[in-house]
């Protein structure tokens, strides 16, 4: 498999004249790799959801470009659902995604609708639960309502991962949590990402997370794929991050306004940490 | 001067029911005219509970808080209250009432019953102060993300309030419209408007003056900014992040580079960087 | 799929700002004519009368450049439910031995006066969606408040609340696009989970169990949504319709005027036809 998800040229205009017409793709690109953590960066209004949503076939190709994930063609007849259980899609808001009444059940609806035995589907509930550090002994049982902001978000990952997924995909999961409930999930991105080669794609407005977690990223701004790459030389091009209205990466902003007081740096840093040991070298050097 | 003052503020939600659940155990703040504080803590740990405590919205279960030296508690002083500390919260979507920016600022002082020809020059005033006055007949919806949070905050401005609080009002924004926000603040923090800022982002906690920390109900922190940041144990215990200039600067002083200062943001890091550089050649 | 992106597409309760003539009416000529047109529709009988109607209400969305086509597409959107409806209604109206039958098939008879009974009830309809559409298209929340509390004033001395009542109203009306949104982002976030099948929703069971899974997270948002909005209102002093002052104050214009005489005339054409 070359790509998990590749999107060219899409073009997507919906309800001109309205405000749905904010979130229209124009010429949008994008390429996810197996087993890598991509992230869709832009300002609010970018099409950054409608996009992810033609990553499972929630919306098809009708008009222009291509969309192929892992290797179907998604403007021929698939098999949606076969192909929704691969590619989970996390949306923003948690609780429209939940939708049995507790949080174990919700959990087993994707593998029970896979046709898995009981058993096999308990252990699924069970791993799911832990992967998103939800007790399972404390939480299968719960109303799915009942629970916090930040415990429906990684509910409702579960529930997609539950179906294990080979990509997943989350829509600003991290919006509005506190720093804890953010690191929380920064680091089960992670571990998918890294014990169990799940492909990640992710949509932020945050440079600084992005910066942190992703290999790769794809710039959209007002429908149109700006650039795609490496997350570090996207980010060392800050004049077109600027264009689009994202600002500065605090380790590249760092970096550019030190330069122009006369402390340069031998590599531009990517993180705060990486920032931190290139002045460390700078200082000793 | 003290423009709130909260007296070993309790609040606890459903008191008739089997599990009230405790939201403020006893808080003593006071807020000065003109302060801009920033509010931190938790996801639960009481923040929005406290910003709803300020204009009476929400009032206390026990202990009591005066605004202008008016009791929360009383009837009668509700709508004075309102309008003194004004309430932008977190999705402008859901607290819009009209169909036009302009009735949708004006919506405020008409329930207060200012005169009409009071009530336009306050109405323009807000507009102007915000940015909006070229978009008076807009849809709020059709607005920016920027410009709703900007709408959301004239629609308060026409009140002619003394506080504003924004409860986490740049949670869902992208970083332009949370910078525009910001900067709207301060500036009317400037104009000597009262801000109190709730927030999870530790880069706009370093703006402000001073810092309330809340930590399950309790009052875990009340200071400067850069006291909280200096003290990392501290912030790990009330859930907090360093902002990353003070996370970079901690690591270096660690490795022994010596800073003057404790600096919370990029520019302050640069300075204090160039500085060492100067005092090393 | 086109099914989900189309519950977003309801244009109803929208306001489209502009400066048509439509537009700048006096917002109790735009109530006072709306309910002219809802009264015309439930009184008037004739295939005639009712089909001048929507073709008057045609023209009137056309000059108020609310947009034909979006507005077709909010009523679209609510067309599948009505035809049901109306299709059990053709099934179940008795038939007379006198009545004329237009087709006959097996058991199942289509009788003259069932099918004209549908007709009449679609032009309703059609005629009651283009009015909503066009007054909540024209005329802004505040605007509508006002024409409501003003043509209800009389009223107030009897102990109606005719602006809470207004107030009410209007917001309601917009809540309506919102809510489509919301629905859609719902029936895409579980269908993305393998939930709704779009394909089985005229199975009746299924149907069901689907309206029910998609009803329980919107009762949510919309809980959450009008909790939030009650308190935005209380923050800003909100205290019912008691004492409050008005940014804008309207005068009947010649303009006006002209109006209401093409709209009384003009109705009474529509009684008049067969």
């Amino acid at each position: 498999m070359t790509a998990a998800i590749a999107i060219e040229g899409l073009r997507h205009v919906y309800l001109e004249d309205t405000p749905q017409a904010q979130q229209a793709l124009y010429n949008a690109s994008l390429h996810v790799a197996p087993a890598e953590m991509t992230a869709i960066i832009g300002p609010t209004g970018a099409g950054k959801s409608t996009l992810l949503h033609f990553c499972n076939g929630l919306l098809r190709p009708h008009e222009r470009g291509r969309v192929r994930v892992l290797d179907q063609d998604l403007s021929t007849d698939v098999d949606l659902a076969a192909l929704r259980r691969n590619v989970g899609l996390v949306f923003q808001y948690p609780h429209h995604q939940l939708f049995e009444r507790f949080v174990g059940d919700d959990v087993a609806y994707g593998p029970r609708q896979m046709g898995l035995d009981e058993d096999e589907v308990e252990e699924r509930v069970q791993w799911a639960l832990q992967a998103v550090a939800l007790d399972p002994e404390v939480f299968a049982d719960r109303p799915t309502l009942s629970l916090s902001g930040g415990e429906m978000r990684r509910a409702a990952i579960a529930g997609v991962l539950a179906t294990r997924p080979s990509v997943l995909i989350l829509d600003e999961v991290t919006t509005g949590l506190d720093p804890e409930g953010r690191e929380q999930i920064h680091a089960l991105l992670r571990q998918l990402n890294e014990r169990e080669g799940t492909a990640v794609l992710f949509v932020s407005n945050d440079l600084d997370e992005v910066a942190a977690l992703a290999d790769k990223a794809m710039l959209l701004y007002r429908g149109y794929t700006l650039a795609e790459g490496p997350v570090r030389e996207l980010f060392s091009d800050l004049p077109l991050l600027a264009r689009a209205e994202l600002g500065a990466p605090f380790a590249g902003g760092l970096a550019a306004a030190l330069q122009a007081r006369g402390i340069a740096l031998e590599h531009t840093p990517l993180t705060a940490a990486e920032a931190e040991e290139e002045l460390w070298q700078a200082w000793k050097g | 001067m003290a423009l709130i003052v909260c007296e070993q503020l309790h609040l606890t939600y459903g008191l008739e029911s089997d599990v009230p659940i405790e939201a403020l155990h006893g808080i003593d703040l006071t807020i000065d005219e003109g302060e801009f504080v920033a509010v931190v803590g938790r996801n639960g740990s009481g923040k929005s509970t406290l910003a709803r405590c300020l204009n009476g919205l929400l009032r206390p279960t026990s202990g009591r808080v005066l605004v202008n030296g008016l009791d929360t508690a009383l009837r009668q002083h509700r709508l004075t209250i309102r309008s003194t500390v004004g309430m932008v919260f977190q999705n402008p979507d859901n607290q819009f009432v009209m169909s036009t920016v302009r009735e949708e600022v004006a919506f405020g002082p008409e329930n207060l019953g200012v005169p009409r020809p009071e009530l336009i020059e306050r109405v323009d005033r807000a507009l102007r102060l915000t940015g909006l006055a070229d978009l008076p007949d807009v849809d709020p919806q059709h607005l920016s993300a920027g410009g709703k949070s900007r709408l959301a905050i004239a629609a308060m401005l026409a009140l002619a309030p003394r506080c504003l609080v924004l409860d986490e009002t740049t949670a869902l924004m992208d970083p332009l419209a949370r910078r525009e926000t910001l900067a709207l603040a301060q500036e009317l923090c400037r104009q000597g408007l009262t801000i109190v800022w709730v927030t999870h982002h530790m880069d706009e906690v370093a703006e402000a003056a001073r810092v309330v920390a809340l930590d399950h109900g309790l009052l875990g922190y009340d200071g400067t900014p850069h006291a909280l940041f200096a003290d990392r144990a501290l912030c790990a215990k009330l859930g907090l992040d360093l902002p990353p200039a003070a996370q970079v600067a901690h690591g270096l002083i660690d490795r022994g580079l010596s800073l003057d200062t404790l600096p919370l943001n990029a520019a302050e890091l640069v300075d204090s960087l160039a500085r060492a550089w100067e005092g090393r050649s | 799929m086109a099914s989900l992106e189309g519950l977003r597409n309801v244009s109803i309760g929208r306001y489209v700002p502009g400066t048509s003539a439509l537009h700048l009416l006096d917002s109790r000529v735009k109530v006072g004519g709306f309910l002219l047109v809802v009264a015309l529709a439930a009184i008037v009988n004739g295939l005639a009368g009712l089909a001048a109607l929507v073709i008057w209400m045609l023209i009137l969305v056309t000059l108020s450049g609310i947009g034909l086509r979006s507005t077709w597409n909010s009523i679209y959107a609510a067309l599948p439910f009505i035809v049901v409806l109306l299709l059990l209604q053709l099934a179940f109206t008795p038939i007379r031995p006198s009545d004329r039958i237009l087709l006959a098939w097996g058991r199942l008879r289509l009788s003259w006066p069932a099918v004209r009974l549908v007709i009449v009830a679609l032009l309703r309809f059609f005629v009651l969606m283009l009015a909503v559409s066009l007054l909540t298209g024209i005329t802004s929340s505040g605007a509508l408040i006002r024409g409501v509390e003003g043509l209800l004033r009389p009223f107030t001395h009897l102990g109606l609340p005719a602006h809470e009542l207004a107030l009410v109203g209007s917001v309601a009306l917009r809540f309506l696009p919102l809510l489509g949104e919301q629905v859609e982002s719902i029936a895409m976030a579980q269908a993305s989970r393998g939930l709704a099948d779009t394909r089985s929703r005229w199975k009746l069971a299924a149907t069901a169990r689907r309206v029910a899974q998609l009803i329980v997270p919107l009762f949510v948002d919309v809980y959450r949504r009008s909790e939030e909005l009650a308190l935005a209102m209380q923050a800003r002093c909100y205290n019912g319709g008691k004492g409050r002052t008005h940014l804008i104050q309207e005068r009947l214009t010649p303009r006006d005027w002209l109006a209401l005489a093409i709209l009384l005339v003009s109705s009474a054409l529509v009684a008049a036809l067969p």
